[in-house]
């Protein structure tokens, strides 16, 4: 049993479609604040007999639903994600929190990687990283650069080095 | 609520910090309040800048051009590139309305309609150890507020000029530190203008200089002097005689004493020796900058290490330039090319050959230095277009207006289309085209075709015209130099590229036709309205021409170039020095000299020898430096385009006769001598960078992606490497891409 900051009990859900309640709303408000403030996280992925982590800039929906990155048509990441769909994101906060590393709060996101290729939704895309990532306009703007999107199955997040909460949002 | 200040009248504004005037303003705001005379002002302050930065999210996107490459690795072309770039931000972002309105509240109708001037005002400038002289934009006569946000917009852009970038890198300043002011001036329009430096710089006056004033004067506006349009007249002052001096022109000696008294009250006041701007218009005389005395300016210190300056030069001498540089240097250039191409020298005995070595050699330094004084500094006439369009149409892509440039009349293309008439030519005749695979096959490495051969050919039906094409070609557009050797001497090279044209005759991309520069026309004459519509005819005239030329001088100053390699050639058989060296990497000041002492006197000719292979010796040495394997590597995204294929290197003339369709020319930097490759290639990667030498916009021409400005691309990549190019993002991805 793990407890939040109020002290309110929970247990890690392993299940998915678990219908989201009032501690379930209380990690996904922790987890839009960190990754609120972050435009880079970590994709890590596997293929080819070899795993594969990689330094990405990303943008989401606000409701947690979808993240999408932008990757360079070609490259080492873009041709192991055509292959394998399921990938991890790491986000922190390392550069905004407190010197303590008691401080220091982390998401692990585990999804499914798609490459989008509906045209519509590419442009809304492109808009929503130039907004986030303004200096990624000419490299999101060639048409050499592909969005894949990443729907979450889980979240972890992490405090405290140790704490640990999943949060499984409802599918 | 934001309480940033925005703006702050010249007079009110002595007691805020440049921090956030910006230095000029500063400067001039603590003149006002001592009582001199300055135009009445208006200064925008670095929050104004910062304003405009944030609503636009520009930070982000001027630190991710800067960034793209070390400046330390960055050629002053590539530089200017990147300040184009970042100008076409700054001019396609939005006013922000918060300014807007205090712009309108401060700067009257009537103000305008007398015209304004927008001054930069960077936090920088104006100090003793960087003034920045120069650096920075000021635009002059604006009337219209169009034109005022405009004209703010391209003062704010000049913080990130190719200059000032350059400026900061040799002084090892922060790039991304500084932010930039405006000082918004109702217009004077002086009858004279000049500047005053209160201790004198001419080195005739070292001795006394302290107490010696130089005042410099040109008719009407100080740009005149400032931009070198003018030459100035000088006039010394004895600080404690200002009573002496008399009439001087332009000036009366009332006024050339208040001056004098102006610049000394001046240096009182800040402490140090001061150099001020000034003019006089309804009488009065106006001081318009005032900046500590520098030593002379980083860019006039080390003229040789800077000349690249000079290729910024201002629209009026550009003018100057073009007419004699087409109508002067051109003609002669081609016509010394082709006498010395007519001259016999088979003849010649060792001191006639020694003589024609030095006189030619000497010429050819002549011509070389007319290169790099006129020839180059006229190629910015493609720059100055650039400008002028983007200023005018802020096109989203900042090198659009290349479209604009004509490639069908330069000798380069002019020589590709007859090769491209020669292959078809070839490709009519099967039998003539076995006959020339048979020579070439025979011997690899011929470099003429012998006598043997020519009669080969013509016992072919078809070879009598053929070769009277060819050598017609040969003769006009092949006697000039590539990697040091005569191309017109290796007819094996161009016998294989036919060869390799034929075979790929279907697939050879063509130039694209320049039907979109008449698009590219409206939509400037459009944009500068019918009133300036010549002038944008003119600047395109001048644009086009400064392009034709910069690309046909190569060639022209190649073949006076093969003329002197003809000798030199001449002179080693003379010698029988069959010596097995790389003409190209032997410094020719070296091989000149050498065989000069060596063909007036025997005893030479062994140490000439040595002293040859030790230099062909030191230069395989350094071309077996290795290092570390790249896996991706970034340059310019000089043309779009993305593809992957086989590398094919072109550094030396051999190369020219193994490239095939389809590989990627990897090369230094493309040469009007090497363009007939490219019909052939499919992609292109320069170790040279820049958006518009030569392979940036052939590339464009041929529609093959272009990567350039990978200094260390031959340490990683060889013949036959499976590289892709991604010409929209300048990147160059070694190895095949699936891993």
């Amino acid at each position: 049993m793990v407890f939040i900051n109020d002290d309110e009990p929970i247990l890690p859900s392993k299940k998915p479609n678990v219908p989201e309640g009032p501690l379930s709303k209380k990690i996904k408000e922790k987890i839009s604040g960190l990754i609120k403030d972050q435009r880079f996280c970590v994709l890590s992925l596997k293929g080819e007999n070899t795993a594969y982590g990689s330094l990405v800039s990303f943008t989401y929906a606000d409701d947690l639903s979808e993240f999408v990155i932008p990757l360079q048509k070609g490259s080492r990441k873009y041709n192991l994600l055509v292959k394998e769909k399921e990938v991890c994101l790491v986000m922190d906060n390392r550069d905004t929190s407190p010197p303590s590393p008691n401080h220091i709060e982390g998401v692990n996101l585990l999804g499914t990687a798609h490459l989008l290729s509906d045209d519509k939704r590419r442009a809304g895309m492109k808009n929503q990283l130039i907004k986030r990532h303004p200096q990624l306009k000419s490299f999101v703007s060639s048409p050499t650069c592909s969005f894949f999107t990443i729907t979450p199955k889980t979240f972890y997040h992490i405090v405290r080095f140790q704490e640990i909460y999943q949060w499984t949002p409802e599918s | 609520m934001d309480s940033r200040k925005l703006t702050l009248g010249l007079k009110e504004a002595f007691n805020e910090e440049a921090s956030l005037l910006g230095a000029k303003s500063k400067n001039l705001a603590f003149v006002v309040s001592r009582g001199f005379n300055v135009p009445e002002g208006l200064c925008l302050t670095t929050e104004a800048y910062d304003l405009f930065l944030e609503e636009n999210q520009l930070r982000e996107q001027i630190f991710a051009e800067i960034h793209r490459k070390p400046l330390r690795k960055m050629r002053w072309e590539e530089m200017w590139d990147t300040s184009l770039r970042i100008r076409s931000l700054f001019l396609q972002g939005t006013f922000p309305p918060k300014l807007h309105e205090a712009l309108s509240r401060e700067v009257s109708d009537e103000g305008l309609k007398n015209g304004v001037s927008v001054r930069s005002s960077s936090q920088k400038e104006d100090h003793r150890l960087a003034s920045y002289a120069g650096v920075h934009e000021t635009l002059l006569k604006i009337n219209s507020r169009s034109e005022l946000e405009k004209a703010i917009k391209i003062v704010w852009a000049s913080l990130w000029s190719d200059v000032t970038l350059l400026y900061k890198k040799e002084l090892s300043l922060n790039i991304e530190r500084s932010k930039m002011g405006v000082l918004i001036q109702k217009m004077v329009y002086p009858t004279c203008s000049g500047v005053c430096f209160s201790e004198s710089p001419i080195k005739e006056n070292s001795n006394d200089r302290k107490n010696i004033c130089l005042v410099e004067v040109v008719p009407g506006e100080c740009r005149n002097l400032v931009d070198g349009i003018l030459e100035p007249k000088q006039i010394l002052i004895e600080k404690e005689n200002l009573d002496q001096v008399s009439d001087f022109e332009l000036l009366s000696s009332g006024e050339i004493k208040h001056l004098g008294e102006i610049t000394n009250s001046l240096e009182e006041l800040f402490g140090h020796p001061v150099d001020i701007e000034w003019c006089k218009g309804d009488g009065v005389l106006f001081v318009l900058q005032v900046r500590p005395i520098t030593s002379g300016g980083l860019f006039k210190k080390d003229r040789e290490k800077f000349w690249f300056i000079k290729l910024r030069p201002k629209k009026e001498h550009l003018w100057d330039l073009a007419k004699k540089v087409e109508s002067e240097l051109i003609p002669k250039i081609k016509e010394r090319g082709e006498q010395l191409s007519r001259e016999e020298l088979d003849r010649l005995g060792p001191g006639e050959l020694q003589k024609c070595l030095i006189q030619r050699h000497e010429e050819l330094k002549d011509w070389q230095e007319i290169y790099k004084n006129d020839f180059i500094p006229f190629a910015h006439g493609v720059r100055q277009l650039g400008q002028y369009y983007n200023d005018h149409v802020s096109p989203e892509d900042p090198f659009e207006f290349t479209g604009l440039l004509k490639f069908e009349d330069l000798e380069a293309t002019k020589r590709n289309n007859s090769l491209l008439k020669l292959t078809i030519h070839l490709n009519k005749s099967p039998s003539l085209k076995e006959v020339l695979l048979e020579i070439l096959k025979e011997n690899q490495s011929v470099s003429e075709f012998k006598r043997v051969h020519l009669k080969k050919i013509l016992k072919n039906e078809q070879g009598k015209a053929f070769l009277r094409s060819y050598f017609k070609v040969q003769k006009k557009y092949l006697d000039v130099v590539f990697d040091f050797s005569r191309l017109i001497e290796r007819n094996d090279l161009l016998g294989k590229h036919l060869l390799n044209l034929v075979e790929a005759l279907d697939g050879t991309k063509e130039m694209v036709k320049s039907e979109g520069a008449l698009d590219l026309e409206s939509k400037l004459y459009n944009a500068v309205g019918k009133d300036r519509e010549d002038e944008a005819r003119e600047i395109i005239k001048l644009g086009r021409l400064s392009w034709k030329i910069r690309d046909d001088d190569n060639l022209f100053l190649s073949k006076i170039e093969a003329q002197l390699l003809r000798v030199i050639k001449l002179g080693l058989d003379f010698l029988n020095l069959e010596i097995d060296v790389e003409l190209g990497t032997t410094p020719i000041e070296k091989l000149v000299e050498g065989l000069s002492l060596a063909l007036l006197d025997p005893d030479h000719r062994g140490p000439f020898k040595e002293e040859l292979q030790k230099i062909n010796g030191e230069a395989e040495l350094k071309k077996k430096k290795k290092s570390v394997q790249a896996f991706q590597l970034i340059g310019q995204p000089a043309a779009p385009g993305i593809i992957s294929g086989e590398v094919k290197i072109v550094l030396s003339v051999e190369d020219l006769g193994k490239f095939k369709a389809g590989d990627i020319l990897v090369c230094k930097a493309i040469q009007p001598q090497m363009t007939h490759l490219l019909p052939l290639a499919s992609a292109i990667i320069e170790q040279r960078g820049g958006m518009l030498i030569h392979g940036a916009l052939l590339a464009r021409e041929f529609c093959i992606p272009c990567v350039n400005g990978i200094p260390e691309i031959f340490e990683q990549v060889k013949d036959g490497d499976f590289v892709t190019v991604d010409g929209h993002l300048g990147l160059v991805t070694i190895g095949t891409p699936d891993i």
